[in-house]
């Protein structure tokens, strides 16, 4: 059952009721509002955002060779066995390439091994692919 | 953005445009929920090459083509038939402008999407999304082999296909990319968060046009409540908790639900579709929806179809070979058997769910009970259905989540920092939901007698639960 109330009081009780409701908008909304700030502060200036394009760069250069050196199919070795960031890309690159990953050497077709080098804006990651099967192991190294 | 980019964009749009008009029946709203459709449809595709083989082109050629034809078909069946045109969905359009309300939705959407600027470099989106579109890509054995790969285990190939299918779709067209993929993940993400701005101003047709789109945009803004930065870096939280929100609100507070149900069912099956956790939220709706439509049976079972198509891509990841880690740490038997276990993860649970919508959740808590006092007689009149449903939602949805953290098999700490803020954004939005249903109904010109039914042939009560309408009776 609704409360009862005099007109003055219903005004009131609409206004409490406007005032929270309004309070939860602005709380959900907050989000929305740094992310358009932030958001347009990528747009004005992109520089705050190198290491990460940086990044993507070289995943975007590494996927290229994975799908370019490994046929849909193959499996692959990562070796040295990665950790986090770089056991979880070349697992990706390897699907993208439409292959699986596997742990023994005597399963895997190519063997992938991380490279990297620093340079003056940080250090930058590339890949070594190796023939394992059916050739004797011929290093193909990709830049 | 290149070219490519603008063109992979516009055939997103374009592919799934028919089938959106068939379900909105109105251009502006269709152009916003195409996206959505063409996901839907290259879901179709992915689950067609699983089952059948053969490359993943064909099937989603022969996936379009069908869909296309049976839209056409749906379209011309009244000339043909010689029968009426059915009537397009409610929409309230203020000042009779659809163009108008599409425009400043997309707009106001827009702008905390520009952090699709950021380069595609998240985790997930990299680990679990973009890497199964990759092998979603090729035919069916090699996505079978994938799935079953326990060099994959790690990025969950359990999860639901409709987050990745889309970009499969796009980069079997265009060439693989990470760009690509993130915006065309983005652009399905604002997809759903625009279908659900359209979805809450349905709900609230009766009030004002301008007052129901503002409602939706609000409710679609908390979108970014809890995790701004994983909504357009590729994640599926965002998609997923934005249909379920938008099917909540077209299914639960809808004057009549099932008179025009597509809108509501398209997004239940795009959230159950899009991560596990939008099956389990999915399946609470729908047992709440089944509750409320208890008289009318015979038209309220078509929500199980939804979570029938999310219970079914279970069954055939399993048969594929894909295992869940959430399932292999037999959360039942950690329930039930290591309390040491349970309670030393219940309060840092609780705590970083508070910290992240606990303020929010109260301030809506409190709304609804200053509505439920106040102004129920207000809301009984603009038809708006009782807002219990949407906390029994919310409560189901937080104990589910409460109990995946407690029995989980991952350090408590570690994933609550990693997940806590992306799995709470549909309370967040649900808090959001009932708190503009109210302010709706406080600033509404009428003012109904008290239990003016809210539908015609059904009393007010017969629209609450068991407990709202003991709340009703007791005369709280």
């Amino acid at each position: 059952m609704e409360l009862r109330q005099s007109r003055p009081s219903r005004q009131l009780a609409q206004v409490l009721v406007v005032m929270l409701a309004l309070l939860c908008v602005v709380l959900a909304g907050r989000g929305a509002y740094d992310a358009g700030v932030t958001g347009v502060g990528y747009a004005r200036s992109p520089g705050q955002l190198a290491s990460d394009r940086r990044l993507h760069h070289d995943f975007e250069k590494i996927r290229r060779e994975f799908v370019a050196t490994v046929p849909p199919g193959s499996r692959v070795l990562i070796d040295p066995p990665l950790e986090h960031l770089w056991l979880q890309r070349f697992s990706e690159f390897t699907a993208l390439a439409g292959g699986t990953v596997v742990t023994n050497r005597r399963d895997a077709d190519y063997r992938a091994s991380l490279v990297h080098r620093d340079t003056t804006v940080g250090r930058r990651f590339d890949v070594e692919l190796t023939v394992l099967q059916p050739t004797v192991p011929q290093p193909t190294v990709l830049d | 953005m290149s070219v490519v980019h603008l063109l992979t964009v516009a055939l997103i749009v374009a592919a799934g445009l028919p089938l959106a008009f068939v379900i909105v029946r109105s251009v502006p709203v269709a152009l916003l929920l195409a996206p959505l459709a063409t996901a839907l449809v290259s879901t179709v595709a992915v689950v067609l090459m699983l089952v059948f083989g053969a490359s993943f082109r064909i099937w989603l050629a022969v996936a379009f083509m069908i869909t296309w034809a049976v839209c056409g078909w749906w379209l011309r069946r009244p000339w043909w038939l010689r029968r009426k045109q059915p009537a397009p969905p409610a929409v309230p359009w203020p000042a009779g402008a659809p163009w108008l309300a599409f425009g400043i939705t997309a707009g106001v959407l827009a702008v905390p999407f520009l952090l699709v600027l950021h380069p595609p470099t998240s985790w997930d989106a990299h680990s679990i999304w973009w890497l199964h579109a990759g092998y979603f890509t090729y035919d069916g054995e090699i996505a079978r082999a994938a799935m079953a790969s326990p060099g994959f285990a790690f990025s969950h190939t359990d999860y639901p296909p409709l987050a990745s299918a889309p970009v499969a779709a796009a980069w079997t067209l265009f060439g693989q990319g990470y760009r690509t993929a993130q915006l065309v993940s983005a652009v399905t993400t604002f997809s759903a968060v625009a279908a659900t701005v359209v979805a809450v101003a349905t709900a609230f047709a009766r009030s004002r046009p301008w007052l129901a789109w503002a409602a939706g945009v609000a409710v679609g803004l908390a979108t970014w409540a809890t995790g701004a930065e994983y909504v357009a870096a590729g994640y599926a939280d965002a998609l997923w908790s934005a249909c379920l929100v938008g099917a909540a609100a077209a299914l639960l507070l809808g004057r009549d639900p099932f008179d025009r149900p597509a809108l509501g069912l398209v997004l239940l099956t795009a959230a159950v579709l899009s991560k596990n956790e939008g099956l389990v939220a999915g399946g609470i709706l729908a047992a709440l929806v089944t509750v409320r439509e208890r008289r009318d049976l015979g038209r309220a079972w078509l929500v199980w179809l939804p979570v029938g198509s999310g219970l079914a891509w279970v069954g055939l990841s399993r048969l594929v070979g894909s295992t869940s880690d959430i399932e292999q740490a037999e959360p039942l038997v950690s329930l039930f058997g290591d309390t040491a276990r349970l309670t030393s993860r219940l309060p840092p649970t609780l705590d970083a769910l508070w910290e992240t919508v606990g303020p929010l959740v109260a301030v809506a808590a409190c709304c609804s009970l200053a509505g439920a006092l106040l102004v129920r007689r207000r809301r009984a009149a603009l038809g708006t259905g009782s807002d219990l449903w949407i906390w029994l939602l919310s409560c189901g949805y937080t104990t589910t989540l409460v109990a995946t953290y407690v029995t989980g098999p991952s350090d408590v700490d570690w994933w609550l920092g990693a997940s806590a803020d992306r799995v709470t954004v549909p309370i967040a939005m649900l808090a959001c939901l009932s708190a503009v249903s109210w302010l709706l109904a406080a600033v509404s010109d009428r003012d109904g007698p008290a239990g003016t039914p809210e539908r015609s042939g059904e009393s007010s009560a017969g629209d609450h639960p068991p407990a709202a309408a003991a709340y009703q009776a007791a005369g709280a």
